[in-house]
């Protein structure tokens, strides 16, 4: 075979390769994480952290990258507890400045799928000249829209601690699908056993998702719903134990019975 | 002692017997009337608090002590005198037994109970206090 040939049929598959890769794959973001939430109290969504509300969720660290990169992230603390019909996020990172304005935003993907368009929905906490404000958005033409404004489902503080950082704190809270809940109309339906892909995007300007800084994506298993331990039955345990007094009860009387029967004998036996 | 004389007193005994063993049977009876009695209201199988009514409430309560105490105390005075009439006098272990064979018919109710129990200490005082 000739050189040029050969030559010819490598650009035609390099260009092939090239052109069907560019259908193939998605834009996508990548899960750093994946995390599992463990059962315990509900914590208190106000952005402050008390000393033991959130002890028996694992804390899990990942980072929040600038871009597209994945390298020199920003380190970022994630708790999770499940708990009832609710699903607690915690998240904590530290910088160095403030602004005046500082979002963190969770978008919730309908499935484990990261492609963009999958994330449909989104919570947002803003904290702007020290004040925060909870927004629930949702997907619309690749961009976030604003829905009504939820209070209790998300607070966040920042606080200077330690001379040098700033501690941002988000907690957020989201309700779980049951066949008593029922979930917003563009919401994710987070049901038990589930897992879902959430991206944790950070910024200062709450336009989403154009003025994303730093985000990263993790996944979350719902656990199933905790079963409470069977109850004692009051009325079982009642019935029982009058089943088993009185039947007590009555053995002694019919033994009783019996003595005065053979009393009655012996008392004839001897001319009574 | 003359023949008339010895017939007379084992007559006196037989008809003390057996009027003990009547009161043996008597007593056996109602106190099986109360059991049965007993089975119905502390058993739980007729109440009166489906009427939500706290008058009928407490009625409720006093009547299943009072047809325990009339348990115990029939049942009592029947085992004294079949003790008697098998020439064994009745002791506090007999009575211990019938104290319990009473006091466990409360258990599903706590203000049965202690009233049940506070019944049963004043009828042993007052056995305890009259056969002194």
């Amino acid at each position: 075979m000739k050189k040029s040939t050969i030559k010819i049929i490598l650009i035609v598959l390099l260009l092939n390769i090239f052109i069907l890769s560019a259908f193939t794959v998605s834009r996508a973001y990548g899960a750093s994480l994946e995390i599992s939430p463990k059962f315990g109290d509900a914590p208190i969504i106000d952005g402050e952290v008390e000393s033991d509300e959130w002890d028996k969720a694992e804390r899990y660290n990942t980072s929040l990258y600038l871009g597209s990169s994945t390298t020199n992230g920003l380190p970022i603390d994630i708790k999770c507890i499940q708990k009832d019909n609710n699903l607690y996020l915690l998240f904590q990172f530290e910088l160095i400045e403030k602004r005046d304005s500082e979002f963190l935003a969770i978008l919730i993907s309908n499935s484990t799928s990261e492609d963009i368009e999958d994330f449909i929905d989104a919570k947002m906490i803003n904290i702007s000249n020290g004040q925060d404000s909870y927004n629930d958005l949702y997907l619309n033409n690749s961009q976030y829209i604003f829905e009504d404004d939820i209070e209790g489902n998300g607070a966040g503080t920042i606080k200077f601690e330690g001379f040098e950082n700033w501690i941002f704190t988000f907690e957020f809270k989201f309700p779980l699908q049951s066949d008593e809940t029922q979930n917003e109309e563009n919401d994710v339906a987070l049901s038990y056993g589930s897992s879902h892909a959430f991206n944790i995007s950070h910024g200062n300007i709450p336009d989403l998702p154009n003025r994303i800084e730093r985000s990263t994506t993790i996944i979350i298993n719902i656990l199933e719903a905790q079963k409470e331990p069977p109850q004692l039955d009051f009325n079982i345990v009642a019935i029982t134990l009058t089943s088993i007094v009185f039947t007590i009860i009555v053995l002694f009387y019919s033994y009783y019975i019996y003595q005065i029967i053979l009393l009655k004998r012996k008392m004839e036996r001897i001319g009574y | 002692m003359s023949k008339i004389k010895k017939s007379e007193i084992k007559n006196k005994k037989k008809s003390k017997e057996n009027i003990g063993y009547k009161t043996v049977i008597k007593t056996a009876i109602l106190s099986g009337i109360f059991f049965v009695a007993s089975l119905f209201f502390n058993g739980q199988i007729i109440s009166l608090g489906y009427f939500n009514n706290s008058i009928l409430n407490i009625v409720e309560i006093l009547v299943r002590t009072v047809i325990i105490l009339f348990f115990f105390l029939f049942l009592t005075i029947s085992y004294a005198n079949y003790r008697d009439l098998v020439g064994k006098p009745i002791n506090w272990k007999n009575l211990m037994l019938l104290f319990i064979l009473s006091i466990i018919q409360s258990i599903l109710n706590i203000y049965v109970f202690f009233l049940t129990l506070l019944g049963l200490i004043f009828i042993l005082l007052y056995l305890y206090l009259i056969q002194e």
